[in-house]
């Protein structure tokens, strides 16, 4: 990674920018949303206004231990060209929530069970998800919500 | 975890961090050009990379609607580089330094 980060370095011009999206090694969560009222088509998946949606957290999945900690030098690889290295002058920081949507457990299962290598979801916890969803007052949503750290770096 | 598509706070995260209007851009690690197609026609010129054939495969078949005459599609290894010094104004890691 740090060397992904000095390549960046010498192909950018001075004053150019380093920019980075990448996942935050906290656990991703495991949530039901569903709107408060009746609503139509994707206006979950799509809600500006949060406060229409009621989001109801289910738990954690559990991850690959490697892949976290892959999380974490992505960002101490930042660190060290700002801190050390003197590469690079922080412009901004900032994390947001990157959002998956199923219609379904089925959906949620099947995404998994592709893909899990990068994350695993208990019995224990679909058989919450399970609950919440049955006591939603309009259709749900499950939705994997993955906390992502977007920072621009500005190159010295 | 494999991504879907942007989503709109996605989009507009980026957004708030930089311009991509008449740049020169290097996207390391662009996958199936999942965070090219939403910037690339601002650009002045966009090179994206990624290691894996097959992703840059899938990516250039979206080149096609609509055509992106100002951008380049390699395989690449964001640690060598084959691109000159001093050259781009961004270089985007999207999703691939971890």
């Amino acid at each position: 990674m740090a060397s992904a980060v000095a390549e960046a370095h010498r192909v950018l011009r001075r004053g150019g920018l380093l920019l980075d999206i990448h996942p935050t090694d906290e656990l991703t969560s495991l949530e039901v949303w569903h709107a408060r009222y009746q609503a139509e088509g994707s206006f979950v998946e799509a809600a500006e206004n949060l406060e229409a949606i009621h989001r109801v957290p289910v738990g954690y999945l559990d991850h690959d231990v490697e892949m976290l900690q892959d999380f974490t030098a992505a960002t101490d690889a930042l660190a060290q060209a700002l801190e050390d290295e003197r590469r690079f002058l922080l412009e901004r920081s900032t994390v947001f929530d990157y959002r998956y949507f199923f219609d379904s457990l089925d959906e949620l299962t099947d995404y998994l069970e592709e893909n899990l290598e990068y994350a695993r979801a208990s019995d224990d916890l679909l058989e919450r998800a399970v609950v919440v969803m049955r006591r939603a007052g309009t259709t749900p949503k499950i939705v994997i919500v993955q906390r992502t750290a977007a920072t621009a770096l500005r190159r010295l | 975890m494999p991504l879907t598509e942007p989503s709109d706070l996605e989009l507009k995260t980026i957004r708030a961090l930089t311009d991509f209007a008449h740049k020169r851009v290097v996207e390391i690690g662009a996958g199936d050009g999942r965070l090219t197609w939403p910037f690339v026609a601002e650009a002045a010129r966009w090179v994206a990379l990624d290691p894996d054939p097959d992703e840059v495969d899938e990516a250039a078949k979206a080149v096609r609607l609509p055509p992106f005459p100002d951008a380049l599609l390699l395989v690449g290894d964001g640690r060598s580089l084959s691109l000159p010094s001093d050259y781009f104004d961004i270089a985007f890691f999207s999703w691939s330094l971890c």
